[in-house]
């Protein structure tokens, strides 16, 4: 199954960058899952519907869907579950990124010890969607982080250089600080380790675009 | 003489306790309608349901508007509720804001919305005045309020496009 879902030599190229990264770990990977495999998932995104919700926290504004009832805020996370509503491979790839094959393999890719996925969430960002900077272990101690890999993996064609969308990276919890921002958000993912600095967030959109991605984390 | 001294002391934590933080921001809506939406304290309130636990108009003449808000603050020691009155003056294209009551009594915060040609420049200018007992969070909570402010003003530019 090794290259039928996620393009492992383009993530292992970028290992080295990643590891070696600064202010804190982060890459970027390019055509990160099998083109075939990522044409299939891309045509069948799912559309909005019930089943799609908008936090309501104050720093952000997007719409976010759970893969059926893996909800991130319960304790059912990081049950490998299947979601009939979504079709045959979307449950594969969401079956591989709990395997061990894939669980192994982030772990060579970042020399961290990766043991399980945490949480997954499809998260949709439209025209007026923004993520404020923030971390998401602002105090807490490295061992007792809830994760400490997360993944964002973008389903969005011809995104223009320039606009905002993409989830940027920030030496700190202000814009003006962005080390790194993708345009290229069509079948492309954003990795970047946790720790108390991994401030990170989305621009405001003020076009007319749809950033179609997946959000998932690693412990 | 120990007195004059403690005075000159507390004058000069005073004074460096006021954190200054100047920003802008370029956005798409019309200013006027921007500016509407900002000034309508009820969208504030539907903007951060879980931040701003309470806003209330005590006193309006128009131009002067007071509030009294209760904020929450999720900080490094956990969540810190603040009871603070402000008074609004509102002249477009200016919002000027003072914190009259409260541990940041005698903030200010003057937002300018201006038109150039499309969409909003909006120049913000924050004035931090922190109480002793808040001291210790004067660096986290300045920077919550330039993140706060600017979403605030994201969100009400989503609002005044929609209308």
């Amino acid at each position: 199954m090794t290259d039928e879902i996620i393009n492992w030599d383009n993530v292992f190229l970028q290992s080295e960058t990643f590891q070696k990264n600064k202010p804190f770990q982060y890459t970027f990977v390019k055509n990160f899952l099998n083109k075939e495999f990522y044409d299939v998932l891309y045509s069948s995104y799912p559309e909005d519907d019930d089943s799609w919700i908008i936090p309501k926290d104050f720093g952000r504004s997007a719409k976010k869907r759970w893969f059926g009832e893996a909800d991130p805020n319960s304790d059912k996370c990081s049950l490998d579950v299947e979601d009939s509503s979504l079709n045959e491979s979307w449950n594969k790839f969401f079956h591989y990124i709990h395997s061990k094959e894939f669980l192994q393999n982030m772990s060579r890719f970042s020399n961290f010890e990766i043991n399980k996925l945490k949480h997954f969430a499809f998260i949709k960002n439209g025209k007026g969607s923004f993520n404020m900077p923030h971390t998401h272990h602002p105090t807490e101690k490295k061992e007792d982080y809830g994760y400490n890999l997360t993944l964002l993996v973008y389903f969005a064609k011809g995104w223009k250089k320039g606009d905002p969308g993409g989830t940027y990276l920030a030496s700190e919890e202000d814009e003006e600080s962005i080390i790194f921002e993708p345009y290229d958000l069509d079948n492309s993912c954003v990795i970047f380790a946790e720790s108390s600095h991994s401030w990170h967030g989305s621009r405001y959109m003020t076009q007319d675009a749809i950033r179609r991605s997946i959000q998932f984390t690693l412990i | 003489m120990l007195w004059n001294s403690l005075n000159l002391f507390i004058t000069i934590f005073e004074t460096l306790s006021v954190q200054k933080i100047e920003f802008s921001l370029k956005l798409p809506a019309n200013a006027k309608e921007l500016y509407d939406c900002v000034i309508n304290f009820d969208n504030h309130k539907k903007a951060f349901p879980s931040q701003l636990k309470n806003i209330e108009i005590v006193e309006n003449d128009g131009t002067k508007i007071t509030t009294k808000e209760t904020l929450v603050f999720n900080t490094y020691i956990g969540n810190t509720e603040i009871n603070q009155k402000t008074i609004h003056e509102r002249i477009f294209p200016n919002i000027k804001s003072e914190i009259i009551e409260g541990p940041f009594k005698n903030s200010k915060i003057d937002v300018v919305f201006e038109e150039p040609g499309e969409g909003t420049k909006v120049s913000c200018k924050i004035e931090l005045s922190v109480s002793l007992k808040y001291k210790i969070l004067s660096s986290v909570i300045i920077k919550k309020y330039k993140v706060i402010l600017t979403s605030l003003l994201y969100k009400m530019n989503s609002l005044a496009e929609d209308k």
